[in-house]
């Protein structure tokens, strides 16, 4: 229950940022009741039998007013008692089976679901990842799926019991006396109504009560996070009032929203009760002209109390199926995404064989920023040669690999990857080109194999995985480990330090034999030492490897065949180490930060 | 039961208790309304009995009207009840939420970092709110549902003993096998709370850094081990749901035995011909449906209100702990202070039996600019905690120009430093907003100075909205070093008298770094200066360099000094070289 509830709670900061999609959309999501379709009909209609199986009480009890006492057949009352208690016990028979049916329904659906909308994340582009954001991306895939499965499974099992048990109900009051159940169809417009009405003006209610959570939430975390400042800089007392008024905003809306809220049930109470004296008015009447006998008139009386019963529960289940819905939506704004096809064809090239890397004048500029983070980039690369890349704190650096790898595509300018004398044939094969090393090294769950095999389908023998982990200077420390290759890795490999996680990462891109491979301030962790033997290894075995290396250090890069001076995402050096030394004042502004001058 | 449950409850009545008259009415209105509630059935069962037996207009009207002015009453009280309890438990819970948080303004460092601020803010947010839910759901249904059930045993028993009697003895029976069903589905719960777990972990990881996995062609790889995960995360999934749900089922199965019995029971009675009518049967088995439902309630309910407790005695821990309290009251004149900082035989320990700075005596002239050294864990920041005040020394003074800092107001004696740590923090708010941190009051002019001076005028230029950019989720939109600069920038606009850098410019690449360097060179010039770095070739050109270790400060002087000195700043230096 508080699980439950604790789910809701930061499920609900997500949804206020929620884009609306039309209802129309979550039809898509239906698909997901394929191979469950028996389970999904079957689940309601043993409900539907337990209802029916209430339904027949009042009649009994009607019988036994009218015909059993009066002619006092104490043996048929025991026998009906008796009935009763078989009706109570098939009742739970049938009730257990159609939450059995509901419970693997609403499970399978939101397990297919899952499945898919984790597929669908893992093909989107890069764009569409920033936009959603990675955060809200697993709380549709944790937080939402859970609420839909909640709000299926509730829906299959109570909310379809309510409308059988109210239509039963009119029915069979319908068989006893036509005229009577005029007045009960009457309520239960009008109680609809007053429910469909009421969660209508209620949801922006809800929605903005969302979104003052979120802020005294978020009000909460921002203040604990900076106490040391807010402290230095003696602005405690305009925190707290910040605080007080969020506080006091949020108390005000809660009331607000509580005056409408708790009208429902009152209203509901109402109706059902008024509709209770003109049915006990309008059958005396009919009892008194013969049209009615008293047990029928008992058995009215029951069906409206089992009406009542049932609708406000139907009530309260809107409320909560309402949140579903929301989910739903957000689900399937993930679904409406367009897909990176690592497939589709690209347009092939052809280059001279040495040549591996052209630019012309690239510019890239991030999809919702005002100015581009880089542009006018040009340069090529032969193959086997090795391109340094340097630049200051927003200088353009990460964006430059991110183009590299096809992660985004240039705005404008040519950047061709070239192998073989040309350019690749889809994105994948793109990708197979080029191995990164990424700047923050994280491993995945798993092995020390696991995680050097990532992304290798095919088998590869444990004398190459060995010697990847020697170039990368490895081979040391995970012949240290118990199990060694089988050492278990933790999540995010938090159980490596961070040189032996950043030489991991290493080994596990060399392993791919790819003709590009991009050191991205890769050896940062490394001391001096271990970082010039990595290198002379990777030269060694590595020769025709068209290497990227991009560093904070220049003396990093002081082996690099072409060095690329980034500043503020403009090209603003090209050469080699000694050439920008005499000419760039830039790199030698970052060099002589690093290095005190010589003389 | 935890044995703080008594006690915290008396605290919470109390606190509640302050809304007297409102705490009346609630009391009131909900006798009132459980009164109208057990009333109704005593009129429908007369009424029936009434149609049946008499067939009279005359004794008919004035029961209907009877009814219908119960029904309208109960209404109104069903609407304006869960309207006073809400501002009851809305006003408490503001009121709690505002106190425990003023009380967490005035808490020692020492208690903040210990708790962890994740803990903390669970407090403020998800425990206060549990408590409410709480505490509506106990005024809702717990309180309403209690008095039900005690009115209406008692209207049971007016009307027939036996029948009461019947309907209170097997009552309980659905309580026990809701009890019994609980506690086997527990243990499903929990094997499924553990794959989701297992699957949230995955998720996690996976979408961190998909990236990476997009980059080397992985997707299918984990599409594979995911499909297993969510297989097994399912399969435990349902067990739990199916197990838990077949609750209901059963309780109503109990239910429904009972309202057989008590048909037996009353058509019996009827036969009998004792006084029970076929009116009072229909009574009687309303009110079977109607009390049965307060007693599931109220089951649900206790464990709610365990829970509740628990979230109220986390707050009231809080406001139990101890507030630092000012230990002097000197104004420090930011005209005449000089920057002079003496530690004379500082002792300072996070935990009594492992000290860290054992002995510090170290005096900084006014006006020169120290910088820090040394491995992770020797006591860097601690001597900013130290100096800042976040913590106090255990043995030992610290003075500034001779006074010793206890001396001064807390806020008066901050006032002077301007301070920079690694861990940046951002205020959500406009760019604008949080460099003028320090003073709200700052013109747009002075706040793009300071950005300047900070070298950060280039990055805010590049967004979206330059100075009117709103940052929200602390700043990550922007870079590690990115937010540097913004803290940066934020003690340029304040330019106080002695400056505190923590390794304010570890994300900053060297060269932006060497710029801001300068700026602060100009900035602190006659004024005091801390500089924690890890990059030495930054601090080469301080007045005073100390190198610690464990706590102690094991060589300190100019860089050439120590260069010449030879020892373990010599070796660090060749290291990064």
């Amino acid at each position: 229950m508080s699980e439950f509830k604790k789910c809701r709670k930061v499920f609900s900061r997500k949804a206020s940022i929620s884009i609306c999609v039309t209802i129309e959309g979550m039809k898509d999501l239906l698909v997901y009741f394929r191979g469950y379709k028996k389970e999904t009909f079957l689940g309601p209609l043993f409900k539907l039998l337990e209802a029916s199986f209430e339904l027949l009480v009042p009649l009994l009890i009607a019988h036994m007013v009218d015909e059993l006492i009066p002619h006092k057949q104490s043996s048929s009352i025991l026998g009906l008692v008796g009935l009763l208690m078989g009706l109570a016990l098939l009742g739970v028979v049938v009730a257990v089976i159609a939450q059995y049916f509901s419970s693997k329904a609403a499970v399978g659906f939101t397990r297919q679901l899952t499945k898919d909308l984790y597929d669908k994340v893992l093909r989107l582009p890069k764009s569409s990842r920033d936009e959603l954001t990675t955060s809200s991306l697993i709380t549709r895939l944790t937080l939402d799926t859970y609420q839909i499965q909640t709000g299926i499974n509730q829906f299959l099992r109570l909310f379809l019991r309510a409308p059988i048990i109210v239509f039963g109900s009119i029915l069979m009051a319908f068989t006893i006396s036509p005229l009577i159940t005029l007045w009960f169809l009457g309520m239960v417009i009008v109680l609809t109504l007053i429910i469909v009405l009421m969660s209508r003006m209620l949801e922006p209610f809800y929605a903005r009560t969302r979104v003052l959570t979120d802020q005294v939430v978020h009000l909460t975390r921002q203040q604990l996070q900076g106490m040391r400042v807010i402290r230095a800089f003696l602005q405690t007392k305009r925190e707290l009032s910040f605080f007080y008024k969020t506080s006091q905003e949020y108390k005000n809306w809660q009331i607000q929203t509580g005056i409408w809220s708790s009208l429902i049930s009152p209203l509901t109470f109402l109706v059902v009760n008024g509709t209770l004296i003109m049915v006990i008015w309008q059958g005396q009447r009919a009892i008194q002209i013969g049209q009615l006998s008293q047990g029928m008139l008992v058995a009215l009386i029951n069906y409206l109390l089992q009406i009542l019963t049932e609708l406000l529960k139907l009530a309260m289940l809107v409320t909560s199926l309402n949140q579903s819905f929301i989910s739903a939506r957000r689900i399937q704004q993930v679904f409406a995404q367009d897909e990176e096809d690592i497939d589709a064809p690209l347009e092939i090239k052809d280059y001279p064989s040495q040549q591996a890397l052209l630019l012309r004048d690239v510019c890239f500029t991030y999809p919702q920023a005002a100015s581009p983070a880089l542009q006018g980039l040009s340069l090529t690369l032969k193959t086997g040669q090795t391109l340094g890349m340097i630049g200051g704190t927003g200088s353009g650096k990460s964006t430059f690999v991110q183009l590299l790898l096809h992660l985004y595509p240039t705005s404008h300018g040519q950047l061709s990857v070239i192998y073989d004398g040309r350019t690749p044939s889809s994105l994948k094969e793109w990708r197979s080109w080029v191995s990164l090393v990424p700047q923050k090294a994280t491993l995945f769950r798993g092995t020390i194999r696991s995680n050097l095999l990532l992304g290798r389908r095919e088998t590869v023998s444990d004398e190459e995985l060995w010697k990847a982990l020697r170039i990368a200077q490895a081979a040391d420390f995970v012949a240290e480990k118990t199990g060694q290759l089988d050492h278990p890795v933790e999540n995010f490999g938090r159980n490596f330090s961070g040189g032996q996680r950043q030489r991991l990462t290493i080994a596990r891109a060399i392993l791919r034999r790819s003709p590009f491979l991009i050191l991205d301030d890769a050896t940062s962790a490394l001391d001096y030492l271990t970082e010039a033997r990595l290198f002379s290894a990777i030269h060694k075995e590595l020769a025709k490897t068209t290497l990227i290396v991009i560093s904070q250090r220049t003396n990093s890069l002081k082996q690099a065949d072409q060095i690329l001076v980034l500043d503020k995402g403009i090209q603003v050096g090209l050469g080699s180490h000694e050439e920008l030394l005499a000419q760039s004042s830039i790199y030698q502004e970052i060099h002589y930060s690093q290095h005190k001058k010589e003389d | 039961m935890r044995p703080f449950t008594p006690f915290i409850l008396k605290r919470l009545i109390k606190d509640m208790a302050h809304q007297k008259l409102l705490v009346l009415l609630a009391f009131l209105m909900t006798l009132a309304q459980v009164g109208l509630t057990i009333y109704l059935p005593v009129l429908i069962g007369r009424a029936v009995d009434v149609v049946i037996k008499v067939k009279a207009d005359y004794l008919l009207f004035p029961l209907l009207e009877q009814m219908g002015l119960v029904i309208a009453l109960n209404t109104l009280i069903q609407w304006v009840n869960p309207l006073i309890y809400n501002q009851l438990i809305y006003r408490y819970s503001q009121d709690l939420r505002n106190r425990v948080m003023e009380k967490v303004h005035q808490l020692p460092l020492s208690y903040l970092d210990k708790k962890g601020s994740g803990d903390l803010i669970s407090r403020l947010t998800t425990d206060v709110e549990q408590l409410n839910n709480g505490l509506l759901m106990i005024f809702n249904q717990f309180f309403v549902g209690l008095l039900t059930i005690i009115a209406t045993i008692l209207t049971m028993a007016e009307i027939d003993w036996g029948m009461m009697l019947v309907v209170l003895i097997l009552t309980p029976c659905s309580l026990l096998l809701a009890r019994f069903i609980a506690k086997k589905s527990y243990r499903l719960f929990k094997k499924q709370t553990q794959a989701r777990g297992v699957q949230t972990q995955l998720i996690e990881e996976s979408l961190t850094q998909e990236s990476l996995l997009q980059v080397f062609n992985a997707q299918e790889q984990f599409q594979d081990e995911f499909k297993t995960t969510n297989e097994i995360y399912a399969s435990d999934s349902q067990a739990a749901i199916f197990y838990s749900s077949t609750v209901n089922p059963s309780t109503r199965f109990v239910n429904a035995l009972i309202y057989a019995v008590v048909t037996g029971f009353g058509a019996f009675r009827i036969l009998n011909g004792a006084t029970f009518t076929v009116g009072q049967l229909v009574t009687f088995l309303n009110y079977v449906n109607q009390y049965t439902k307060p007693f599931n309630d109220i089951s649900s309910v206790l464990s709610e209100l365990q829970s509740a407790l628990a979230c109220a005695d986390r707050l009231y821990r809080i406001l139990d702990e101890k507030a630092i309290s000012e230990t002097g009251f000197k104004q420090v004149s930011a005209l005449e202070v000089k920057g002079e900082i003496f530690f004379d035989g500082v002792q300072f320990a996070y935990e009594k039996d492992h000290p860290l700075i054992q002995h510090l005596t170290l005096r900084v002239p006014a006006g020169s600019k120290v910088a820090i050294v040394g491995p992770t864990g020797a006591g860097k920041s601690t001597l900013i905690n130290l100096l800042m005040r976040f913590y106090p020394v255990d043995k030992g003074q610290i003075f500034l120009d001779g006074v010793s800092i206890t001396d001064y107001t807390r806020d008066s004696y901050r006032k002077q430093f301007g301070m920079v740590l690694q861990e940046t923090w951002i205020k959500e708010g406009t760019i604008h907003e949080n460099i003028a941190y320090a003073r709200p009051s700052a013109s747009k002019k002075e706040v793009i100075q300071a950005a300047k001076a900070a070298n950060a005028d280039f990055f805010i230029k590049q967004l979206p909205q330059g100075y009117d950019t709103y940052l929200q989720d602390a700043g990550e939109s922007l870079s590690q070093g990115q937010r540097q600069l913004l803290a940066i920038a934020r003690v340029f606009l304040a330019i106080p008298k002695i400056l505190i850098l923590d390794e304010a410019t570890s994300s900053i690449d060297t060269r932006t770094e060497a710029l801001i360097q300068q700026a602060f060179h100009k900035l602190m010039l006659g004024r005091t200066s801390f500089i924690i770095a890890h990059r030495l070739s930054t601090i080469q050109n301080a007045d005073l360099i100390l190198l610690m270790v464990d706590g102690d400060i094991v060589e300190q002087g100019t860089h050439d000094e120590l260069m010449q000195q030879e020892g373990i700043y010599y070796q660090m230096q060749q290291i990064q070289e």
